[in-house]
């Protein structure tokens, strides 16, 4: 598969993956789109590019950079942490260098991926009309966007990814809890944050998730056994995909996903209905009780967690420090590095962990999370895949990003309870592109990603 | 008898036990054994908390623990789980300590110490936990007038296990009696080396008439919780025999003066903000796996006391002081296995005293040099002060036994030898031999003991009193 | 609703510096932040159970074998201030 991924090889098999670099960063240093796309560029030592039977040899690729990358700055697009070159590779860098990778650079984020809080570069502009963000990964999303590189390796905390993906035209593909390590992922929300791919289409998707995937002993949540993202399909379901339909394949539609949406944004999810069902697929709606508070869940818990996470930036071993003469005020004068919307995210965790307040939201969130991934399994008993717009929303004002909040059920409830969920391109809603969320169950990402390709190729066209 | 404590005195304690005999730190895999590098010698990005390194448990930090659970005659929780502790410190990289809370891993245990009545006491203990420790900071100047720190992180991430009792202790004496035999049961386990600096600290909580309840922090050592222990116990005694309150507060032990002292009142109550850790889901310990480390479990100071007593007849006193450390109990039994197990249980003892009176381990001597010693005394060749001496000169100058009596000339005397000594002694000492006429029976040991003076030691005491009793008969009487 | 103390000392607990003049829009921040949550206040959740990770499984250990770390020199690459290879911080209390 990988169709992107193997256009790019033609030429670089032609070029070398010298040239094929210097392609990439032509792009995006030039197209007006990919302003501010790159926080920090490599300068990669070609001489250690050797692997060419690599699966990914020569191919560019941008890691966001909330992604530790050894030696090349690593920020999380905060002031906080500027200057912070990581003495240490993460676990995507490793395995994507493995297989012949070229780092081209550090994607622009939101700070931190905080939904609300612009990057201190500033944000990264909808290529289909500027006055809107292209995403909390917006950096990652449209440097595949422009051509620059075939994939981006992101991660979806906060539902980044997918949003990117969907504002922005292109496929972005959030695996399973634990299907690939978070060693050097700087994620605020633990227990909801997993490294993510951005790409031009699902099977490029799968090829890197396939590089990425697999145990590593250095993330304690990483699945023991490997998925395989290409060919791990369920066994029952091999032969209808084979047949590229999706004959007899239950399709769940939460109704209360799209609750609130505008209606063109339905107008348009009901015509990819349609296409699911022209494949042969089964699709009903269906109530997802629990939903009706995942947005609620998702932020008590995603804000606590950040609220421990993001304690380690005092300016005592790496990172910005502004001095004081006491050590607790020098801490506090420098945590006003961080984004006005990370502080405040900071305050409202540390406030929902007080010892007065835990019991009412925090530790109440953590058992409302039981009952959802509770209903989550039942629908699943029922349902092959839930599907829903990514995002019934249109993309944030980018200079009013700071009001912005997060509300889609389709994003936080998968977030909550770890599942494998894609977001394919289909169509547009005011000339902003928009996209179609497929979600399935626990380490079915294969099934997800082979029904997004059957999905891609049927609706080719349409976008 | 039972010991009436008339002051209501009750001290509970919380142990910080380092379990630097792991192999790596608990959630990353750095070595525990920093002593020998420089600061930020033994770190990785985890223990320093860069940023993106998720944490992975050690399976050593919960052997360990249960380990230390099932000797405490504890429970172990079925499914335990972490909790993140908050609060900024700098000698706390991630601004989380990661510790346990409503489920730690062990509960509900005790241990058996001697009373300050002389009869058995139960210490209970309500939990251990597992923590990780912070870094080490060394403050220029001290630490309240200081103008800055150094912060090493060689120790942080090191596993931590806190063992919190019920204050079922009396006194300041049972306090001591408690970490001893707490000490000596972890060293029987293998989980810490108690010579490292900081491997075992104590907090003292002490209240007396069963008022307010005082923490002393920070103790690093046993003497030090004792004298901590006393002092509290005279200064709440005496703040209510002056009629005034005893503030609940945290104190800091001096143990320079041997006091307590206050630290600075905080205006507000720390809120640490507890929550699930949700990097470490909970995990489940199997009856399995608890069965696997009890069969695994060495036996312990109180079952090889008893064992020794049983098996070599040894008393309890001499059987207790031979099994407070493990390998000394080994030393000793190697020995007794070759040769007389009472002869060798009562030389081992004394050179325990003289290996504590120079600070020195069990290291510094061999089993075989106990054996010899034994048969050197058993087979007349030596006396009891030369065995001393053969011990000491051992420790001191090295050499083997047979090397020292033979360089000392430690040979026991002859008869020869011993009888002119004796001769000497009674015509140099007409007094003491008139005393002794007169019916002072003791005055003969004066004698004697010129006797050995003579012989250097040599003598056999025995030989020298029948010879001194001789030479005086042959004098005086003319027999 | 919360006060400015209270988020003065929520601040404080997390160690960002706030400007007495800005207190009272963090405060009215925090507030709207509260209220867009406060649905969970009348749910009452099927379980007692938490879920904490969307992983359900026993926490998997680690084998307790060493592992080479940083040098001292990475360790110590972006440390803001030194002092005879550790950290240095100006005075705690």
């Amino acid at each position: 598969m990988s169709e992107t991924i193997k256009s790019v090889k033609e030429y670089i098999s032609k070029e070398g993956a010298k040239q094929a670099f210097k392609r990439a960063e032509n792009v995006i240093k030039t197209k007006p789109e990919c302003e501010n796309a790159i926080i920090t560029y490599s300068n990669p030592d070609f001489s250690k590019v050797t692997n060419e039977s690599g699966k990914l040899y020569g191919i560019p690729i941008v890691i966001s950079d909330n992604i530790s990358t050894k030696d090349i700055e690593t920020t999380c697009a905060s002031n906080i942490l500027k200057g912070y070159i990581p003495p240490y590779k993460g676990d995507a860098e490793q395995k994507l260098e493995a297989e012949g990778a070229v780092i081209l650079g550090k994607g622009n984020i939101n700070e931190f991926l905080i939904p609300n809080a612009p990057s201190f570069i500033g944000d990264v502009k909808n290529p289909y009309d500027d006055k809107y963000t292209a995403g909390p990964a917006g950096g990652c999303a449209v440097s595949v966007l422009a051509g620059s590189v075939p994939v981006s390796v992101a991660s979806d905390a906060y539902g980044a990814v997918r949003l990117s993906a969907s504002y922005t035209g292109i496929t972005g593909f959030r695996p399973t809890y634990g299907a690939i390590s978070r060693y050097g992922l700087i994620y605020n929300s633990g227990s909801t944050d997993q490294v993510s791919i951005l790409a031009n289409k699902v099977s490029d998707c799968a090829t890197v998730a396939n590089v990425l995937g697999g145990h590593d002993k250095r993330d304690t949540m990483s699945l023991l056994d490997p998925l395989d993202f290409e060919k791990g399909v369920s066994k029952a379901r091999k032969k209808i995909y084979d047949s590229d339909l999706l004959e007899g394949i239950k399709i769940g539609i939460p109704e209360n996903f799209i609750e609130g949406a505008d209606f063109e944004i339905v107008k348009n999810f009901e015509k990819a209905i349609k296409i699911f069902e022209s494949l042969g697929a089964v699709c009903e709606t269906c109530w997802f009780e629990a939903a009706e508070f995942s947005n609620e869940i998702h932020e008590i818990i995603t804000a606590g967690e950040a609220s421990a996470m993001l304690a380690k930036y005092d300016g005592t071993r790496f990172g910005q420090r502004i001095d004081s003469d006491n050590w607790h005020e020098m801490v506090a004068k420098t945590r006003t590095l961080f984004g006005k919307s990370v502080q405040d995210e900071i305050i409202f965790g540390t406030n929902l962990l007080r010892s007065k307040q835990i019991q009412k939201y925090y530790m109440k969130a953590l058992k409302l999370r039981t009952d959802l991934v509770e209903e989550i399994n039942s629908l699943f008993k029922t349902y092959d895949f839930l599907i829903s717009p990514t995002t019934i929303k249109i993309p944030a004002v980018s200079k009013d990003l700071e009001n912005w909040f997060l509300t889609d059920k389709s994003i936080t409830s998968i977030n909550l309870a770890g599942l494998p969920a894609i977001s394919v391109p289909f169509k547009k809603y005011n000339g902003i592109p928009t996209g179609i969320q497929i979600a399935g169950n626990l380490k079915k990402d294969s099934d997800v990603l082979k029904t997004a390709y059957i999905f891609e190729k049927k609706s080719k066209g349409e976008n | 008898m039972i010991y009436e404590n008339p002051d209501k005195v009750k001290i509970g304690l919380e142990i910080h036990v380092q379990l630097n005999k792991a192999n790596t730190k608990m959630f990353c895999g750095c070595t525990t054994d920093y002593t020998e590098s420089g600061p930020n010698e033994c770190v990785c990005p985890g223990c320093l908390a860069l940023p993106g390194v998720p944490p992975v448990l050690n399976q050593s930090s919960i052997d360990f623990a249960i380990r230390i659970g099932l000797a405490l005659n504890a429970k172990i929780n079925k499914e335990t789980d972490f909790y993140l502790k908050n609060y900024f410190y700098p000698d706390l990289g991630s601004g989380y300590q990661t510790t346990q809370f409503d489920k730690p891993i062990v509960y509900d245990g005790y241990v058996l110490i001697d009373g300050e009545d002389g009869l058995e006491h139960k210490v209970r203990i309500r939990r251990a936990h597992m923590e990780d420790d912070p870094a080490k900071l060394v403050h220029f100047g001290t630490i309240d007038k200081s103008t800055g720190s150094a912060a090493d992180f060689n120790r942080s991430g090191m596993p931590l296990v806190e063992i919190v009792t019920e204050p079922d202790m009396r006194s300041p004496k049972e306090v001591r009696r408690f970490l001893d035999k707490l000490r000596s049961i972890l060293e029987y386990l293998d989980v810490v080396d108690s010579t490292r600096e900081g491997s075992i600290k104590a907090d003292v909580n002490v209240s007396v008439q069963n008022k307010t309840r005082v923490e002393v922090k920070n103790i690093s050592s046993h003497r030090a919780a004792e004298k901590a222990a006393q002092f509290e116990i005279m200064r709440q005694k005496d703040a209510y025999r002056k009629g005034k309150e005893v503030v609940q507060e945290t104190r800091h032990f001096d143990e320079v003066r041997n006091v307590t002292v206050s630290l600075r009142a905080k205006e507000t109550e720390d809120d640490y903000r507890y929550f699930p850790a949700f990097d470490l889901v909970s995990y489940k310990i199997t009856d399995k796996k608890i069965q696997k480390i009890k069969d695994r479990l060495p036996e312990l100071p109180d079952a090889k006391r008893e064992r020794f007593v049983k098996q070599y007849d040894l008393s309890e006193a001499l059987a207790k002081s031979l099994t407070t450390e493990k390998e000394f109990a080994d030393f000793f039994e190697n020995a007794a296995r070759k040769t007389d197990p009472k002869m060798a249980a009562s030389w081992a003892d004394i050179i325990r005293g003289e290996l504590n009176y120079r600070d020195l381990s069990v290291k510094a001597i061999k089993t075989e040099e106990l054996i010899r010693i034994v048969e050197l005394v058993s087979e007349n060749k030596i006396n009891d002060v030369g065995g001393v001496l053969i011990v000491r000169t051992l420790l001191d100058e090295g050499g083997t036994a047979d090397q020292i009596v033979k360089a000392k000339n430690l040979g026991i005397a002859e008869d020869d030898e011993t009888k002119k000594a004796a001769v000497e002694a009674v015509s140099e000492n007409p007094e003491a031999v008139s005393d002794y006429l007169n019916g002072t029976e003791k005055a003969i040991n004066f004698i004697v003991g010129k006797v050995m003076q003579k012989t250097k030691g040599k003598a056999d005491a025995k030989t020298a009193r029948e010879m001194v009793i001789e030479a005086i008969d042959e004098k005086y009487n003319g027999n | 609703m919360f006060d400015e103390s209270y988020v003065k000392e929520s601040a404080e607990s997390a160690h960002i510096y706030i400007n007495e003049e800005k207190l009272g829009e963090y405060t009215e921040r925090l507030n709207e932040r509260m209220k867009r949550i406060e649905k969970v206040l009348d749910i009452e959740p099927k379980t007692n159970k938490t879920t904490i990770n969307p992983s359900d499984r026993s926490t998997v250990l680690r084998e307790d074998v060493k592992e080479t770390g940083l040098t001292h020199e990475e360790a110590m690459k972006n440390a803001p201030d030194e002092y005879e290879g550790a950290f240095r911080v100006p005075k705690i209390i």
